[in-house]
């Protein structure tokens, strides 16, 4: 049977792939912290009929052999770091991170998880936590009597309580990197788990080394670009399509083969 | 017999490697630094048993090497090469070489492919970034830079058309020594994407499938003269 029916296929569930993948990112064109995936695709092995260079007769050599593909492969859905845009928000507890790095997060299992998603809240027991309750690493509480919270570019966040005539440190955000911040695994709600391949969490003072700068104020929004995605979308079903006619032809020519006799 | 049957049998298998050939160039329409192949057909002489019938040989593919669009993806690790040439890659079975440069770190900074094969620096070395670097740049000739201090530099090689082997995963093995002449530019945040022209693509479907069908038309004329002759020839009177 011919082979490009394979081949053929192969294509249509790395089309299919890749439509999953755009599908995602456009669901999470309004999340904030979201940073968009982009599937990659590489050649499957060849079957070489003839190398290059083969003896021809008389001498000679062939210039080019006969090497013919097997179809395709999802190597990997990488995530892009890039940067989402900042949004003014004005909310005291909302910080952006400039740069590169994530907040620690610690999960009620007691895991540490990473976000970008800075939105962030005070709970009933007063503690700094995320848009999902789940605690800013470090144990931060604000007590309920201070007032105007501020958060340096360095983490640092202090308040003024009544009575106290100089503003009161009340904790420090730490950044994480990872020296490959693309092997983070997604946990999804915007956090990211360590992995072999992103290599250990270094927890750093914000703005210091690699590690980003804290904006209070701001929001980091998804770096997800419609446009682009809407192209990825019109290529990908296109795509689906003519690998589709592939084994339309195929199934055609079998017919035809079928039919002698 | 005749020997047409045989010339129209080779016709067909030829044009079902070019099907083959096309089903891969258009399953690969999205994979970044992939060339497609051209299948080109050459005949076959078999003039030892009549010097008047030629047959068709079972296709021979060669590398499309024209350069994909180059995309813009502004990831400063995504490399794409303008003009003839290839990445270095150090994989477990020797160096192989790409046009895909979308590169990425692992878990000690090191610079690999996709596949997580280390991308070879000039003399075989991998590229690793230190931790602290904050802007990580390639210059147009390989030179991978952290924070303005060269780290690496890329090796870049070419090979005459026919001195590389498709291994599969978008990369080539050398079965040739590589090239002199300039190297390929490199290009920060921009990918190569396929080569492939699915509109050609498409067109080569539509000629190849009705080539066959030509062909299998072929197969049953004969077929049917045969079996003429047989019943006809073949009744005693």
């Amino acid at each position: 049977m011919f082979r490009s029916l394979a081949t053929a296929a192969s294509g249509m569930e790395a089309q299919q792939t890749k439509l999953d993948v755009t599908a995602n990112n456009i669901a999470n064109v309004s999340t904030n912290g979201f940073k968009k995936a982009r599937a990659e695709f590489a050649d499957l092995m060849y079957q070489t009929m003839r190398p290059a260079g083969a003896p021809t007769g008389n001498g000679a050599n062939a210039p080019s052999g006969t090497e013919i593909g097997l179809g395709t492969r999802l190597v990997t859905t990488s995530r892009e770091l890039g940067q989402g845009e900042l949004h003014q928000t004005g909310n005291p507890l909302d910080v952006a991170i400039e740069g590169h790095g994530f907040l620690p997060i610690t999960l009620p299992s007691g895991e540490t998880a990473y976000t970008r998603n800075g939105a962030l809240q005070v709970n009933a027991e007063g503690r700094l936590v995320t848009a999902d309750g789940y605690s800013i690493a470090g144990d931060i509480t604000i007590p309920p009597e201070a007032q105007a919270v501020s958060i340096a570019a360095d983490g640092t966040i202090s308040a003024s309580v009544p009575g106290d005539t100089q503003p009161v440190q009340l904790g420090k955000l730490q950044i994480a990197t990872f020296a490959n911040p693309a092997g983070l695994a997604a946990q999804g709600s915007t956090l990211f788990r360590e992995t072999s391949a992103s290599g250990a969490a270094v927890l750093g003072t914000p703005g210091d080394g690699g590690a980003g700068a804290i904006r209070q104020g701001m929001l980091e929004v998804s770096n997800v670009n419609v446009v682009e995605e809407m192209i990825d979308l019109i290529s990908g079903q296109r795509a689906y399509e003519i690998n589709s006619r592939v084994i339309k032809a195929a199934d055609e020519m079998l017919g035809q083969t079928a039919q002698l006799r | 017999m005749s020997s047409g049957i045989y010339i129209a049998t080779a016709g067909a298998v030829a044009q079902s490697n070019a099907l083959d050939a096309t089903a891969n160039n258009i399953a690969n329409a999205a994979t970044t630094g992939f060339h497609g192949d051209r299948v080109t057909f050459r005949e076959a002489l078999s003039a030892a048993r009549s010097p008047d019938v030629a047959t068709v040989g079972a296709g021979t593919t060669r590398i499309d090497g024209q350069a994909g669009a180059l995309q813009g993806t502004e990831n400063p690790l995504d490399l794409a090469l303008e003009g003839d040439g290839y990445f270095g890659v150090a994989t477990p079975g020797g160096p192989r070489y790409t046009r895909a440069g979308n590169f990425q770190l692992d878990d000690t900074r090191a610079l690999v492919t996709a596949d997580g094969f280390h991308v070879r620096g000039e003399g075989g070395a991998a590229i690793t970034i230190p931790p602290e670097a904050k802007v990580v740049a390639v210059a147009a000739d390989g030179t991978v830079s952290a924070d303005g201090e060269p780290v690496g530099k890329l090796e870049l090689v070419r090979f005459a058309p026919g001195a590389v082997q498709r291994q599969g995963g978008t990369l080539f093995a050398a079965t040739g020594r590589p090239q002199p002449g300039d190297p390929p530019k490199v290009r920060s945040g921009m990918l190569e994407a396929s080569n492939v022209n699915v509109v050609r693509g498409v067109v080569d479907l539509v000629k190849v499938s009705r080539t066959y069908e030509s062909l299998m038309r072929v197969i049953q004329g004969y077929h049917d003269i045969e079996s003429r002759a047989a019943r006809e020839l073949g009744t005693p009177k």
